[in-house]
């Protein structure tokens, strides 16, 4: 989706008000828990739905 | 009010051993009750025939009070003598599981005063000393107090044997009610250790060689712990220092309370198997009047607590920690 959009991380960070170490670990799929602002501004950002950028992986 | 037990396996275990240690100090109370008052069906009764002369000459109660102290005292003194109870060698002791020791040598016809003489021109003490390897684990039925139990013991040297005198059932008569009555007398029986009366251990007689031998292995396992020791007690301090600055929950803090935890709980274990391992070691030595020292489990019960209060705050910590993660892993 920013590839799309053609924005790079630290545009992202900026505009949505994360850190970038925050944003990796979104990225990396390392987070644990998304908080629903966060989401929310995310989508916004990039403009797109949250199943947009939510992907269920089967362990 | 409902009383509910908490799911928690770990929280209901340490209530478990609470109530159990709690529980410990009133089973003999308990058992006390048994064959006590008047003699029914199934009772047992005892009777004492004092068929021996005292261990050590009785002191007349006639004499002036200061002479009787005094020959009280020196009655008393070459009894610690001839027990071979007047420490000559002092070497490492491991807690309750083995020590060493060695004690001056008193000939039985020797009298106190002059083998206190002896003793100050003892040229070669080696020569007059006997060593022993000391097993605080372990000691006689009797204590000098509890003399008075049909079960109990009483430990004594003469003419370099060691000896207990102990009461057995001479004639056993039943009557009609099914209760019996036990005629009970006294006899010497010949032991093959030694008896430390004052410090309640057992002394297993040793040659110089093999006691510096143990007291070397003693020595090694002795610092071995001390250091043990030592490092749990940095971990302590280290969390502690890591609290005040503010690194509650982290994985260092958690690991360091389950090793102190884990170290308190095995501690107390160790020490009770090491003793076992030494009546096994030193089989040929102990007879059935010889006991588990109950101190070592009253002294095993304080590193239980504290393990258990570091167990729950182990528990609480690694709880502490899963929430910490979780929280900095949202985003």
């Amino acid at each position: 989706m920013m590839a799309k959009r053609k924005m790079s991380l630290t545009e992202l960070s900026e505009k949505v008000g994360i850190t970038m170490a925050n944003l990796s670990i979104l990225k990396t799929g390392k987070a644990k828990a998304v908080r629903l602002e966060t989401l929310e501004a995310v989508c916004k950002i990039l403009n797109c739905q949250p199943g947009d950028i939510l992907e269920f992986v089967e362990d | 009010m409902k009383i509910k037990f908490n799911t928690n396996i770990v929280v209901n275990v340490v209530i478990g051993v609470v109530v159990v240690l709690y529980m410990i100090p009133f089973v003999p109370l308990m058992m006390r009750g048994v064959n006590r008052g008047i003699p029914g069906k199934g009772d047992i009764t005892n009777g004492i025939t004092y068929n021996l002369k005292p261990i050590d000459p009785v002191v007349s109660i006639d004499l002036p009070y200061y002479k009787y102290i005094s020959v009280r005292d020196s009655i008393k003194n070459l009894r610690n003598f001839k027990n071979q109870n007047e420490t000559n060698v002092s070497g490492f002791e491991l807690g309750y599981v083995a020590g060493t020791t060695g004690s001056y040598i008193l000939c039985d016809t020797c009298t106190v005063n002059g083998y206190m003489f002896a003793k100050a021109h003892i040229d070669d003490r080696k020569e007059h000393t006997q060593y022993f390897i000391q097993l605080p684990g372990w000691k006689l039925k009797a204590t000098a107090n509890d003399f008075y139990n049909d079960d109990s013991v009483k430990f004594f040297r003469e003419n370099n044997q060691s000896y207990i005198r102990k009461k057995v059932i001479y004639k056993s008569t039943k009557n009609k009610k099914d209760s019996v009555y036990n005629q009970l007398h006294y006899v010497d029986v010949p032991v093959p250790f030694g008896y430390n009366q004052r410090l309640q251990c057992l002394l297993v007689p040793v040659s110089e060689s093999t006691r510096n031998v143990i007291n070397i292995i003693l020595g090694v396992c002795i610092f071995m712990f001390v250091f043990y020791m030592l490092y749990l007690l940095a971990a302590f301090l280290k969390f502690i220092a890591d609290l005040s600055k503010g690194l509650s929950f982290t994985d260092k803090n958690v690991n360091r309370l389950r090793l102190i935890a884990v170290s308190l709980l095995i501690y107390p274990c160790i020490l009770f198997l090491l003793t076992l391992l030494m009546r096994l070691i030193f089989h040929r030595y102990f007879t059935p009047d010889v006991i588990i020292n109950d101190a070592l489990l009253k002294y095993s019960l304080k590193p239980i607590g504290f393990g258990l209060v570091f167990l729950l705050l182990y528990r609480a910590f690694n709880q502490g920690k899963l929430l910490k993660d979780e929280q900095d892993l949202t985003v």
